[in-house]
């Protein structure tokens, strides 16, 4: 197919953002995750198809690969429809970073929409993220202009693993973890887990849900439950010392 | 198929290894453009002291590994053609499972940071930069024929020049 007068080859499972990112070529996008799948919620990585079956806008993260695509990343209809779509982010989420930059690079100082004072931009990641650990503790509710992500009646999760994977992946830094004394808490999800002492230098490091979610994957070798990972390393340090002392009195 | 051993009795503990790591790891990848990066390069070697021992380890690239079974996303994978695990930094989302099933204590992440570090064995490199750099062959790099070859060798010489000393 041909990705801006450029001919390129792509797999054949893949999407038009997937082919056109391996071969170098730079599409900007929100929500899309490459362990997680298209989505195609914040519209950002809009490009055009020129010719084929369905010619128009698309979101590349979600069309797949055709045998003679004709597609452009970077002309004019899709720059503006970019900026709008960006736009309109940024008037949701005046303070994230990530969007700003985005719209500096498009061009935009200030939206010229109504400014509201949320962090969210409902892009799903961290629902998708929380379904592809396997606990589900988030969803999305409501819909239209009261569409939100929350934890099941808004109340603190019970499922939480506080594994901080949704804090890590959200590209507007809307949920936070915050680790106070022997409490990891997320202000978004109201939610707060206990974190467990390493056993030997006790520092507070594993979060007590998660513990027992990797006891029950039988993954957890007996001696090194409830160590930190330094001490993990210290503690393989002593059996060896002990092995070593044994060989020099031989 | 070669892997990075460790010879206990002659680590003397200077972490030479874990520098020529962070710095190989570097974008600049000289130590003095390395100290002024941000974010700082990390290492993926460690030289711990117990009990007035002291001895490196790096992840041991496990047959089958316990990071690899835990990871959701299939980030962490293990490359059968190499014998290694690698770690995606693209597929990786972040939840830090394999920090905390890794028997040894290997795989880290700095607070606030998403993606994990564990030694990738250099792949730019023949050799890697922590086996490289040490002053006393403690790490090496070999196959394990190769290296029961030296073994035995050290073992004759010993004998040779007078008296068993196990090695």
């Amino acid at each position: 197919m041909i990705v801006n007068n450029q001919e390129i080859e792509a797999k054949e499972d893949s999407t038009l953002l997937q082919a056109a990112s391996a071969m170098g070529i730079v599409i900007p996008t929100l929500c899309f995750h490459e362990a997680l799948g298209p989505h195609g919620s914040c519209r950002v990585c809009l490009v055009e198809i020129v010719n084929g079956a369905r010619p128009g806008l698309v979101a590349s993260c979600t069309y797949p690969v055709e045998e003679g695509l004709v597609v452009e990343t970077n002309n004019t209809k899709v720059l503006k429809t970019r900026r709008i779509m960006v736009e309109l982010l940024l008037a949701r989420c005046p303070d994230s970073t990530k969007i700003r930059g985005l719209a500096n690079d498009l061009g935009i100082a200030e939206p010229r929409f109504d400014k509201e004072n949320e962090s969210c931009i409902l892009c799903g990641l961290c629902v998708r993220v929380c379904r592809e650990i396997g606990i589900n503790s988030v969803g999305f509710i409501q819909r239209g202009t009261n569409r939100e992500v929350t934890t099941p009646f808004q109340k603190p999760s019970e499922v939480c693993l506080g594994c901080q994977a949704c804090a890590f992946l959200c590209p507007t830094g809307a949920i936070k973890f915050e680790d106070v004394a022997e409490e990891r808490k997320v202000e978004k999800w109201k939610t707060s887990i206990k974190l467990q002492r390493c056993s030997s230098c006790s520092r507070p490091f594993f979060p007590e849900p998660l513990q027992l979610y990797l006891k029950e994957k039988e993954l957890l070798v007996p001696e090194n439950i409830g160590l930190c990972e330094v001490c993990r390393r210290k503690s393989l340090g002593s059996r060896l010392a002990s092995i070593l002392s044994r060989k020099s009195t031989v | 198929m070669k892997d990075v051993f460790i010879e206990l009795e002659k680590c003397q503990g200077c972490k030479s290894c874990e520098l020529a790591c962070a710095v190989e790891h570097s974008k600049a990848k000289t130590l003095f453009a390395a100290i002024s990066e941000t974010p700082l390069p990390r290492k993926r070697v460690f030289v711990e002291y117990v009990d007035g021992k002291r001895f490196p380890i790096q992840c041991r690239h496990c047959e089958e590994a316990p990071c690899v079974a835990i990871c959701v996303s299939g980030a962490l994978s293990r490359d059968e053609s190499r014998a290694l695990v690698t770690h995606s930094k693209e597929r990786c989302i972040g939840c830090g499972m394999c920090v905390m099933v890794c028997p040894f204590g290997v795989i880290t992440r700095e607070m606030g940071s998403k993606v994990i570090t564990k030694c990738d064995r250099c792949k730019d490199r023949d050799e890697p930069a922590c086996v490289e750099s040490c002053p006393v062959g403690a790490l090496v790099f070999t196959d394990m024929e190769e290296l029961e070859k030296t073994r035995r060798r050290g073992v004759i010489k010993n004998v040779l020049i007078g008296g068993f000393k196990a090695s």
